[in-house]
């Protein structure tokens, strides 16, 4: 046999194999921390985003003649200045930073989503122009601009925002993107299981509880997502009422795995109600008589709920086992931290989840919640020392199922507390976590506000693992 | 001989300037040499000195042991230059830091040089190498973790970087042998993104750089050998102009500045023409061997606009270089019977090149002109006429008004090579 | 004047520990077949990583050239680990002369990662993820060698593994006002010094059947500095300084101590046996530091991080082996097999850090085939070499702390699988 050497060398020296990527983000998701936090939920009822209470509606004049928006699934369907809002291409309305995503901040001159630049070599659409510290468009005529802009003396694609008809001229109509309503206390649940008997769409199932549009009475909301980032109603009514006091849902896979169980919360107490698909539910039954609240509940290895609520105005979180009083299991004392987390007074908003804990062979309860405390040391401002002020915060604790009262706090708490400014720590509230079922994500949604809880800013959504961008 | 060697380079050193030269070595040989540089160059009369100005070489080249038909046909060789604590260093400078180019970090690198040429037939050569080396890029993203402390995850990887080194050999006559080489362009690229969220505020720099460039290099090369002595003529051309420059690209976003890209000078960077002229005599070594005198002489323009009236001031001069070398060639070993004795070389050489001298002149813009930073500079400080302090020209740039360079750099080595 | 305030944090950074690619896989198809029980039964350019001593037991030089391909499947908790497959080039040179009595030779090992030289990878220390095994074949390796054979019976051999660090004055980004607008200007200074470590061997040969051999290669580690300094100037906004400073260890590799012996059974078969030692308790790449200094007039307050020692253990692995060899006509045939176990030195991960791994069986199979003298073409043996690895590592499930982690366990399990194939060409 003769070898071919160079045939040979050139064999070895070139050997083909499949391109693999480095993979440099997280591996082992374990929804307690980090989060990384995704901003506002989109959450739409039809064509419009349910925004912030008090941030009043808002939107853009069009002319009469202007076509619909385009319909689309994800902003790579839209142009350079658009977003998809609520399944529409169109310029983002916003009145704050936080309703715009990663990459834009809110133009309040004129109340959109824009990207910001110090110089045109910054903006990537085709033809625009940095101007005033933001990407425009450059046109001749209104055809040259993308949805909701005209085109202005000036050479420049810019929108007219409106809150209502009486903020156009004639011939125009004030196209409405946000809708204020207030939006709380989320509960959602993932996969099959989550429409019960019905097989509808949306990988994510929502329920929470929103306020009428006059903001007195509150009912419960269902809400479906692909994505988990992004909701819409659905049904557009109310799943439950219950004469306008229905608040706080908990929502958990019946037993007997062929409906859906919520706990809610009233004025007389904690509530339960049963559904087939989590959108007709039956005669609810009150379960938890007197000053209980904020219903998190999860469903024992055994068939038995275990359903926890806070009392009082969060003076600690307390354990339903289905029959009985509530047992007291977890107070401001224990989720407080000497270094991480002073200080504690209030703990409420309980959220439960059972993990079989497979490897382990004995299942565990994971519990989130709310806490009001200081969960960072002071600041250093222009020399001076400053403490920054208590606020609410996201925290966790786990315990055995075999025994739930046990709950133990996770030695690193706050898992979840948003800054900004390096100073700014806004307030979280009213917890819900849901796997991916995939695996790969866990989602935190909680109600957001400022830090001195007065400015209420709807439900956020944040993931973990952080996502990590490719180098 | 001034470098001009493309027609007439026959050992380890053909893998940089004209691998086809491998062909040329019948037998096999390990080679060590030493390299030092030392600068008398100036800026504005103050010295400027060269950063690691010592480096070692390592050879070696071999016929492949092949028969037959492909016998004395192939021929493989390697070159290394090393620096003695360094495998690589880049440096990019701020844009008005007054530096020269060509000499600045640009051998502050590892060399490694495989080749491997063909002969075709008795009269042709070709031959190619890879200039191999590395770059440096990735990221490092850093926030807070889940013990609230800050988390930082690196991912960096220093990619291999290779470019081509290709060279032809034919005798024209029994005493005439052109040559022609190209050298790909090469430089190590360095790109890093540090994003890092302290506080809820990012602390994010997108850098990137490519230092220690060499440009596409063509040349031509002739070598003629009379009774008297050996003569050899190269011309060159660098292809400067597509060079990005030895500036820093950079995107940030600070706390409470907000996004800001750097905004560079455009360079005109001017390619090169360079011819070289060397000579060698060789002659007998009494008691065996052989022994050779060297002498050669360069002349390269210059890749940097000779005028800068802004921001840069990078500083050069058009180059006359001028070589002497000596070499001996001495038998070593037992001779072994019906085998030709080993044969030691041992070649030492100097070199002095000196650099043209330049003034270079800055201009200020008027206060509502908005020129290029490379074609002038701009007053720091906005006139107030309330502030008596700000009037006037207020520039920090170390070239203004002007600056003056050049000089000369200095350097020699010695090599040896052994017959296996 | 500014007041500056250092605000600094132990980051939970793991530094990957990580014995070298080819401690991992060995160099070259025939040690790779062998798993790698080839200290006392190496020579030429492929004793410049197993053994320097048996470099200079070749009369010929010879360069090989090899190629190899790993399939990590591993899994963390039963998700895959996405652990990057390694695939790379052995290069290996020996260039014995013969002077006198004595044989000198130069030898040279290199493993060259086909898509990288190196890669830097640091993970928070409390995300699991493979310790050793997610990094530690991502390197280049380069060994140069010394070797002196005495005489028939004793060789003796030296050189250094070279790897490099990442260090320099760092990257430094100005930010200010030029005639009335911002402008940020940066340079950078970044260099790549050279890290070394003894490499030690001998071969004695006490009889003509019997080769004793030893191996020593000091410890190792890819150092890595990185100073980013931005600097602002924006009167009437903002100034002062941002500094990100860090401080960290790549490759940690051992000290690595192999005694072996290689005796032929019979003319045709040869078995091998060793022992290697790996100093893992000097390991200390457990906490290293990332500091942030913020001072533009507001600090704001951070948490500093505590992370416990790592305690790894020093390990002694057992490795044998066996090749038989015969010839047939001009040209020889060798078939081998191998065997090691290689512990964990990493300890039950019960608390903050989550690293993960296993102790591994390592089996080994492999052929060879050496053509001597194909005239007209080949005048000089070439041999060519196939090997296969399997590891299997044993599953390992570790329950952290249930007073504080709950219900939090880490299992890690999985498998390696690769392949090699090298050509050595005597000239």
């Amino acid at each position: 046999m003769r070898a071919r050497l160079v045939v040979l060398a050139a064999l070895l020296a070139g050997c083909g194999y499949t391109p693999q990527d480095s993979f440099t983000g997280a591996r082992d998701p374990d929804g307690i921390s980090s989060w990384q936090d995704l901003g506002a939920l989109e959450l739409c009822l039809a064509n419009e985003r349910i925004g912030p209470p008090g941030a009043g509606a808002g939107g853009f004049c069009v002319d009469q003649s202007t076509p619909n928006e385009a319909i689309c699934s994800d902003d790579a369907a839209c142009n350079s200045r658009e977003r998809c809002v609520c399944g529409r291409c169109t310029v983002p309305f916003c009145s704050s930073n936080s309703e715009c995503r990663a990459g834009s901040s809110c133009n309040f001159a004129e109340k959109r989503c824009s990207a910001e630049c110090n110089s045109s070599a910054e903006c990537k659409g085709k033809g625009e122009q940095c101007s005033s510290g933001f990407c425009k468009g450059r046109c001749a005529a209104d055809a040259d601009c993308q949805t909701a802009e005209v085109c202005s003396s000036a050479g420049r694609c810019i929108v007219a925002a409106c809150a209502g008809q009486g903020d156009c001229l004639a011939g125009e109509i004030c196209k409405i993107q946000r809708q204020p309503r207030a939006t709380a206390q989320p509960t959602v649940l993932a996969g099959d299981a989550a429409h019960g008997s019905d097989r509808g769409r949306g990988r994510f199932v929502m329920w929470f509880e929103m306020a009428s549009l006059a903001g007195t009475t509150r009912a419960i909301y269902r809400a479906v997502s692909e994505d988990g980032v992004s909701y819409r109603l659905d049904p557009a009514s109310a799943v439950l009422e219950d004469a306008g006091d229905a608040r706080a849902p908990s929502v958990i896979v019946s037993g007997a795995g062929a409906g859906l169980t919520m706990y809610y919360e009233t004025a007389a107490g904690v509530r339960r109600a049963e559904s087939p698909d989590g959108i007709d539910f039956g005669t609810p039954e009150t379960v938890i008589a007197g000053d209980f609240h904020a219903p998190g509940a999860a469903l024992g290895p055994d068939g038995k709920p275990l359903v926890y609520v806070h009392k009082g105005d969060r003076a600690g979180l307390a354990l339903w086992r289905g029959s009985g009083a509530p047992e007291d299991v977890f107070g401001p004392s224990q989720a407080t931290l000497p270094e991480l987390w002073r200080d504690v007074t209030r703990v409420g908003s309980p959220y439960a989840l059972v993990d079989d804990g497979s490897d382990l062979g004995l299942p565990v309860v994971r519990v989130w919640f709310d806490a009001f405390g200081a969960e960072s040391g002071d600041s250093v401002q222009f020399g001076m020392v400053v403490p920054l002020p208590p606020n609410d915060s996201i925290g966790y604790c786990s315990g055995p199922v075999a025994d739930p009262s046990k709950l133990i706090s996770y030695p690193y708490n706050p898992v979840f507390d948003r800054v900004v400014a390096f100073l700014d720590h806004r307030a979280e509230v009213a917890p819900a976590v849901v796997r991916d079922p995939s695996g790969e994500v866990w989602f935190l949604y909680y109600g957001a506000a400022s830090a001195d809880g007065m400015t209420q800013e709807g439900i956020g959504v944040a993931r973990n693992p952080p996502q990590v961008p490719p180098p | 001989m001034g470098g001009a060697v493309a027609a007439r380079v026959d050992d380890f050193s053909s893998v940089y300037y004209n691998p086809a030269g491998l062909a040329g070595s019948r037998h096999k040989h390990v080679s060590f040499g030493l390299l030092g540089a030392a600068s008398n160059l100036t800026i504005n009369d103050r010295g400027y000195d060269l950063a690691e100005p010592l480096g070692f070489t390592l050879g070696a080249t071999a016929p492949a042991p092949l028969g037959g038909v492909l016998a004395d046909r192939l021929f493989v060789g390697v070159g290394l230059y090393m620096l003695p604590t360094t495998m690589v260093r880049v440096i990019a400078r701020l844009p008005a830091e007054p530096f020269y180019p060509w000499y600045d970090n640009r051998t502050q690198r590892l060399v490694i040089l495989p080749g491997l040429a063909v002969r075709v037939n008795q009269r042709f050569n070709l031959g190619v190498a890879l200039d191999l080396l590395a770059g440096l890029g990735g990221q490092v993203v850093a926030g807070e973790g889940p013990t609230r402390a800050l988390d930082a995850r690196v991912d960096e990887e220093i990619p291999t970087n290779a470019a081509l080194h290709a060279g032809f050999q034919g005798q024209l006559a029994d005493e005439l042998t052109i040559a022609f080489v190209y050298r790909q362009e090469f430089g190590v690229p360095f790109t890093t993104v540090s994003r890092t969220t302290v506080a809820g505020e990012p602390i994010d720099l997108a850098i990137k750089a490519t230092g220690l460039y060499t440009p596409d290099t063509f040349v031509l090369g002739f070598a003629c050998r009379t009774s008297v002595v050996d003569l050899s003529l190269d011309g060159q051309w660098a292809l400067w102009s597509s060079y990005p420059g030895p500036f820093v690209v950079v995107d940030s976003q600070l706390p409470l500045v907000g996004p800001l890209s750097g905004v560079l000078p455009v360079v005109p960077w001017q390619d090169t023409f360079g011819a070289r002229l060397g000579a060698e005599k060789n002659m007998p070594l009494a008691g065996g061997g052989s022994w050779a005198l060297r002498g050669g002489y360069g002349f390269e323009t210059s890749p940097v606009p000779a005028q800068q009236p802004g921001t840069t001031n990078l500083l050069d001069g058009p180059k006359h270089t001028v070589s002497a070398g000596v070499g001996f060639r001495i038998s070593v070993g037992e001779p072994e019977a019906g085998k030709p004795r080993k044969h030691l070389r041992i070649d030492v050489h100097a070199q002095a090149q000196l650099v043209g001298p330049r003034t270079m002149r800055k201009t200020v813009a008027a206060q509502d002109e908005t020129p290029g930073s490379f074609d002038a500079l701009r007053d720091e400080v906005v006139d107030d006429a309330s502030e008596p302090s700000t009037l006037g020209i207020q520039v920090s740039n170390p070239g203004y008004p002007s600056i003056r360079s050049g000089g000369q750099v200095f350097s020699g080595g010695l090599t040896m090579e052994l017959e296996l | 004047m500014r007041a500056l305030l250092t605000i600094a944090f132990l980051a939970a950074l793991a530094a990957p520990a990580a014995a070298e690619p080819l401690d991992t896989f060995g160099f070259g198809a025939r040690a790779s077949s062998m798993a790698g029980a080839t200290t006392a039964a190496t020579r030429g350019s492929a004793a410049t990583h197993a053994n320097p001593a048996g470099v200079a037991s070749i009369d010929d030089p010879e360069v090989t050239l090899g190629w190899g391909f790993g399939h990590m499947a591993l899994s963390l908790s039963g998700r895959d680990a996405r652990v990057l497959d390694p695939h790379g080039t052995d290069v290996g040179l020996a260039i014995p002369v013969r002077i006198g009595a004595t044989t000198h030779a130069f030898g040279l090992a290199l493993y060259l990662p086909d898509q990288f030289i190196a890669r830097l990878q640091l993970i928070p220390a409390t995300e699991p993820h493979f310790v050793r095994l997610d990094n530690d074949a991502h390197r280049v390796v380069a060994e140069p060698v010394y070797s002196l054979r005495l005489s028939p019976y004793f060789s003796v051999g030296a050189g250094v593994s070279v790897l490099t660090n990442v260090a320099g004055n760092g990257i430094t980004f100005n930010v200010g006002i030029v005639g009335g607008e911002k402008v940020g200007e940066s340079a950078l200074d970044v260099s790549l010094p050279t890290s070394v470590t003894p490499l030690v061997g001998l071969l004695v040969t006490p009889t003509p059947r019997v080769r004793l051999g030893a191996s020593w290669r000091g410890e190792l580690d890819l150092g890595l500095k990185l100073d980013i300094l931005a600097n602002v100037d924006v009167a009437g906004v903002v100034t002062g300084d941002a500094i990100i400073s860090l401080r960290a260890i790549n490759y940690f590799t051992p000290h690595r101590v192999n005694a072996g012996i290689a005796i032929d059974v019979s003319e045709e078969l040869t078995l091998t046996a060793e022992i290697g030692w790996q100093a893992w308790s000097r390991f200390k790449g457990g906490v290293p530091d990332l500091k942030v200094l913020v001072a533009l007039g507001i600090s704001p307050p951070l948490v500093p991080a505590l992370f416990p020692e790592d305690h790894f253990e020093d390990t002694w692995s057992p490795r044998a082996g066996a090749e038989w060899q015969t010839r047939i006509g001009r040209t020889d045939f060798a078939v081998r097999a191998g065997y090691a176990y290689e512990p964990t030195p990493v300890p039950e991960q019960t608390g903050l850090t989550s690293f993960a791994d296993n102790a591994r069986h390592v089996v080994g199979f492999g052929l060879g085939l050496t053509l001597r003298a194909f005239q007209p073409i080949l005048t000089r043996p070439v041999s060519f070499d196939l090997g296969a690895q399997w590891h299997h590592l044993e599953s390992r499930l570790t329950i952290k702390d249930q007073q504080m982690f709950p219900g939090v366990t880490l299992r890690s399990d999985g498998e390696i699988v690769r392949g090699a194939m090298t050509m050595t060409v005597a000239f």
